[in-house]
């Protein structure tokens, strides 16, 4: 250690004990004045102090004891608040409304407004692989050279919106609305979009007078809307990446990704139209909507061939179409004199997603992906499709060349060991998005009790479970038990195909046997082996809950309460074997993978509600 | 009223204030702060160098491809590549990182030379050129070189024939050379050769030498001219020329040694071929001790076969690559090129006829600076001076003249190009020397001769990449050969 180090060790000791001094001392006088404070109050709540709880100096004591507070050990805040407004305003909006009445049936609510928005990030961050000294964990105990990275983003976005709502009778509604972004994200000729909405709703049953004793309400309403986006910041110039150095060397690198400086704004253009009905009395709700939203110039980095320098392109391509029906059934099946009651909700919801195009002849998108199973976005498929390698199976290519019969099309194909072969093309195997979704609420009362019970699913989906595959191929499931019941190779597995000379396996006649680790290992390269239909059915809820007599609450100064027990995700039932399949590999687009994850967990508690 | 008005005015005033600055300094706002948008060739040069090194002598490419298929290391675990299935994301990543990422840089490097008029840096620039485009045609054949690199120019280049490639770098290398010592240095960022362009000079016409001599089979005359220019030229002339890789500590250390990382263990996935082993014990090679650890169990050299998917006996009876690179080669070099390769080579040039040199001393001195070579580094194992006499001294080893001579300085070479897995592959898919026989469990036809065009080339590239299929009749599989592989 070096002279000056050493100085300026102690500097930095002193100035960190300094500090450390400082806080202590702001902290225990909180504490001196804020416990009294909390005595007080607490005792006032609770009608300890008798007549003292409304003295008159009581509350101006309270206020006494307070203020230290605020403005000795709360300074810091308040002057770092005081400095962030100062040096920039992170949000700021204007807003004026009017509301008119124009004639006598109609009512006109305006609004227009201005805002402007500054995003801004900071990410530092110092980091080593080894330590000299084990178990100082101190970036200053570095045994190689410390890592380090250190980012910081902004963005500023400008709008002008404004907004009209005319309202006829009460029973006709009519909404206007329009918008205009500047982003910093763009190129200045492209940085400004307007998105325009207009909807409407019709509560026809007012309108007509058609209530009665069948039909207690009904609405239809329907809305188109345009909605632009911008992208995160500094998309439009490539920048060259910087590397750890090599040695005394610094090091930096052309990345991969070409920028785009003519870049347009993204557009999602929607429409929807629902209606909501309700029956008997309100006994019977029912909820309809449908929605067609399409999505375009997405941007997105687009794939390039790597022989041209960049393996992707940042560019405003593509075309998603989204459309689909949601459902909500609201229902009193039951309802009795004694109090008892039984509510049922049921909600249902499909969602057509459908890759309408990529960027000119582009066949695929490639997402993401592991072990060769790539998710990808490809026109005509919806997003988020598999794709991979599979089963090599008797087809019209394979009958014309000889290799097998009409008579066993579709049979597997098996090579010479008797495995099933690997067709070498590659090809969509699944998908990740369900065909649709549901869920069940039953809700039971009786009295003071409470019965919820909720059930959800999945149907359709698909999913790539590495959990299952590796561990067939590894031998530790069960099912690769198969063939080995009396020894490590014995019996054997038979699989029913068509072997290289065009015999069926599995007849009698001269069957092929293969040992289940020479069969399970050679799944290796075929990924359709390990994806699943991700269907499910949960158990999601189960509450019962006890409203605690009200004449014992109020005794104790409240206006109610409730002790519940509770139970999460009960059972499950699915197709996928040794996994859940309502899994999220990250959060982002890319989804339906499965690798280890933590299995769910049933849970059991309960609650204790008091409400004051 | 009045006061309504007042208000009013002044919140349309203020929309209107908003409004006009709307897109005022907004452009200052996406001014990237984090990272330049152009450096200078000496921050680029580390990284093209160190890179593609650390790829083509790492784990991945050469222990799980180009030195199992020639049979001088062997996959102990997870025997994949070893019969014959390669993965696609594997050539997909390398195609990938030649292109977007080593090339890319040199193109940098090599205009801002051109533009600045360094030539050192242009000349540079263009040697380490040649040796990229050389992994990457010997890999995958015919491929882009004269369209490649533009940009968005050009999205889809055409791929040049293999001879072109091999016509462009040997031009490039020559000019490359011919630029050397004249204006220009990286400062700390020439990590091959310290700004030694004297050696670089050496090390362009020693890679001449190479490429020539690699078109022996299928163009002799265009071997023999290029090869007697670079031999004039002059190549290495002493272990202390050799492009030798250093590695200057975490998180740079050997590729072997982060792969292994042993005591800590990580991997154990490699071993030595029973081909390599049997081939040093028959000849009573003094390099066995250090290219092989002995066996676990029993304290014996034992390498596994190739071609193999369950090893007959238990992992542990069989030899591991030698501690130099494995367990303790932290600091082990990756040898790009050596004296004793440019040895082998004129040797082999001396025995054609090509040049007048003696075949004889060539042969003999190019083993004994392979067995010196890695003294620098002070390998626990390095063979002794009496051993290496004893060793040549030997009737096998000594250089019978002829064809036989021919054979004995193939087996040589293949021999000391250990841990230069991708020129022993090539080299034995020149000649066919030495004599290997294909594993039993091999999926495909013969021992692979050449890597597959990356899937995503089929989807972003594909009408020019069926042309070059076609021209090859080949190349989406491992076993079509290369242009200049004649078997």
């Amino acid at each position: 250690m070096l002279a000056g180090e050493g100085e300026l060790a102690d500097a930095e000791a002193r100035a960190r004990a300094e500090e450390i001094r400082d806080q202590s001392r702001k902290f225990w006088t909180g504490v001196a004045f804020a416990a009294p404070l909390f005595a007080l109050s607490m005792a006032r709540d609770f009608m300890l102090l008798g007549m003292w709880a409304h003295a008159p100096g009581m509350s101006w004591l309270m206020f006494a004891l307070a203020t230290p507070v605020q403005l000795y050990v709360g300074s810091d805040y308040y002057v770092g608040a005081w400095k962030s407004l100062r040096n920039r305003a992170a949000n700021m909006d204007v807003l004026v409304a009017a509301t008119r009445q124009l004639t006598s049936d109609i009512l006109l609510d305006a609004a227009a407004g201005a805002n402007t928005r500054l995003n801004e990030f900071q990410f530092g961050e110092v980091s080593t692989h080894a330590l000299t000294v084990p178990g100082v964990f101190s970036i200053d105990n570095t045994a190689e050279p410390m890592g380090s990275q250190d980012t910081y983003s902004q963005k500023q976005v400008r709008s002008v919106y404004g907004s009209v709502s005319l309202n006829y009778r009460g029973w006709l509604n009519l909404d206007l609305t329009g918008r205009n972004d500047w982003s910093s994200t763009l190129p200045e000729n492209n940085r400004s979009f307007f998105y325009p909405s207009i909807s409407s709703a019709f509560v026809f049953t007012d309108a007509f007078g058609l209530t009665s004793d069948l039909l207690s309400s009904g609405k239809v309403r329907a809305s188109w809307t345009r909605v632009g986006n911008d992208t995160d910041p500094y998309q439009l110039v490539s920048t060259l990446a910087a590397q750890t150095p090599y040695g005394a060397a610094p090091m930096f690198t052309v990345p991969n990704q070409l920028y785009n400086a003519s870049l347009r704004p993204e557009e999602v253009t929607s429409w929807e139209v629902g209606t909501d009905l309700g029956f008997l009395n309100e006994r019977l709700g029912f909820v309809l909507t449908y929605y067609n939203s399409t999505t375009r110039n997405l941007i997105m980095p687009v794939n390039i061939s790597g022989t041209s320098g960049y393996t992707s392109q940042i560019m405003n391509a593509g075309e998603v179409l989204n459309k689909g029906v949601e459902l909500l059934l609201r229902t009193t099946p039951l309802r009795q004199d004694n109090g008892f009651r039984w509510d049922m909700t049921l909600n249902w919801s499909k969602n057509d997603n459908e890759v309408v195009e990529l960027y000119g002849d582009l066949q695929n998108l490639v997402l993401g992906g592991m072990w060769s199973l790539n998710i990808e976005a490809r026109p005509g498929e919806p997003y988020g499709v598999m794709f991979g390698n599979g089963y090599l199976r008797c087809g019209n290519d394979l009958i014309t060349a000889g290799s097998c019969s009409s008579a066993q099309k579709g049979m597997l194909m098996l090579d010479s060991r008797g495995r099933p072969r690997i067709d070498p093309v590659r090809r969509i195997l699944g998908k990740y998005t369900p065909d649709w979704n549901g869920g069940i609420q039953n809700r039971f009362s009786y009295g003071p009790l409470d019965l919820n019970l909720l059930f959800d699913g999945q149907w359709g989906g698909n999913v790539f479970s590495v959990t299952n595959w590796f561990g067939t191929q590894a031998g530790v499931l069960e099912r690769t038990l198969r063939g080995r019941e009396k020894d490590i190779c014995d019996p054997g597995i038979v699989e029913d195909g068509v072997l290289p000379d065009g015999s069926v396996n599995g007849d009698g006649v001269s069957d092929v046997n293969v040992c289940p680790q020479d069969y399970f290992h050679y799944w290796w390269n075929n990924q359709e082996a390990g994806v699943y239909d991700a269907s499910y059915l949960k158990f999601r809820e189960a509450r019962l809950s006890w409203r605690l007599p009200d004449s014992f609450m109020e005794r104790m100064g409240f206006s109610g309460g409730e002790v519940s027990l509770i139970g999460r995700n009960l059972f499950l039932w699915t197709k996928t074997p040794n996994i859940d399949p309502e899994t999220a590999y990250d959060a982002s687009n890319v989804q339906g993978l499965e690798s280890g994850q933590f299995p769910t967990a049933r849970s059991f508690g309960f609650s204790f509600t008091i409400r004051p | 009223m009045k006061k309504h008005t007042l208000a009013r005015g002044a919140a349309l005033a203020g929309l209107v204030l908003a409004m006009s600055a709307c897109d005022r300094g907004l452009t200052d706002v996406n001014q990237n702060p984090n990272a330049p948008t152009d450096v200078g060739p000496a921050y680029l040069l580390p990284q093209a160098i160190t890179a593609s090194v650390r790829t083509v002598f790492g784990a991945g490419m050469m222990l799980s491809h180009t030195s199992i298929w020639p049979q001088q290391t062997v996959q102990i675990q997870y025997p994949v590549e070893e019969i014959g299935q390669v993965r696609p994301g594997t050539m997909q990543g390398w195609w990938d990182n030649f292109y977007a990422g080593y090339l890319t840089d040199v193109q940098v490097i090599i205009e801002k030379g051109k533009e600045s008029e360094k030539g050192n840096v242009e000349g540079v620039g263009l040697i380490w050129k040649s040796w990229l485009y050389s992994q990457v045609t010997d890999l995958y054949g015919d491929v882009p070189y004269s369209e490649a690199l533009e940009g968005a120019a050009n999205t889809t280049p055409v791929y040049d024939t293999q001879q072109e490639v091999y016509e462009g770098m040997l031009k490039d290398l020559a000019a490359g050379a011919a630029l050397l010592g004249t204006d220009g240095d990286f400062g700390s960022g020439d990590v091959l050769y310290g700004n030694d362009f004297g050696k670089w000079k050496k090390f362009a016409n020693s890679l001449r030498m190479r490429f020539a001599m690699r078109l022996s089979e299928v163009d002799a005359a265009t071997a023999r001219a290029a090869f007697t220019a670079a031999y004039s030229a002059g190549g290495f002339t002493s272990n202390n020329d050799n492009a030798m890789l250093e590695y200057p500590g975490a998180p740079y250390r050997n590729p072997l040694f982060e792969n292994a990382l042993c005591g800590s263990g990580n991997r154990d996935d490699h071993g030595m071929s029973a081909t390599m082993v049997d081939t040093l014990k028959s000849l009573n090679d003094p390099r066995l001790a250090l290219y092989a650890e002995p066996a676990a169990h029993d304290g014996e050299y034992r390498g596994l076969g190739n071609g193999i998917e369950l090893p007959p006996l238990s992992l542990d009876w069989y030899s591991r690559i030698g501690n130099f690179w494995r367990c303790d080669g932290a600091f082990t070099p990756s040898a790009v090129m050596t004296y004793s390769e440019v040895l082998f080579l004129e040797a082999e040039a001396a025995n054609r006829g090509w040049i007048a040199g003696d075949a004889e001393a060539l042969y003999t001195a190019a083993i004994r600076a392979n067995m010196r070579q890695y003294d620098p580094w002070s390998p626990a194992n390095a063979p002794a001076q009496a051993d290496v006499d004893a060793y040549l001294a030997q009737p096998r080893v000594t250089y019978a003249g002829g064809a036989a001579g021919l054979n004995q300085i193939h087996i040589q070479k293949w021999i000391a190009l250990f841990m230069q897995g991708n020129e022993a592959w090539a080299n034995w898919r020149r000649v066919q020397v030495p004599d290997l026989e294909p594993g039993p469990d091999l999926v495909v036809s013969r021992i692979p001769v050449r890597m597959m065009y990356p899937d995503n080339e089929q989807s972003l590239n594909k009408a020019r990449l069926m042309e070059a299929v076609a021209r090859q009749g080949g190349g989406l599989d491992l076993v079509t050969p290369v242009w200049w592989d004649v078997h």
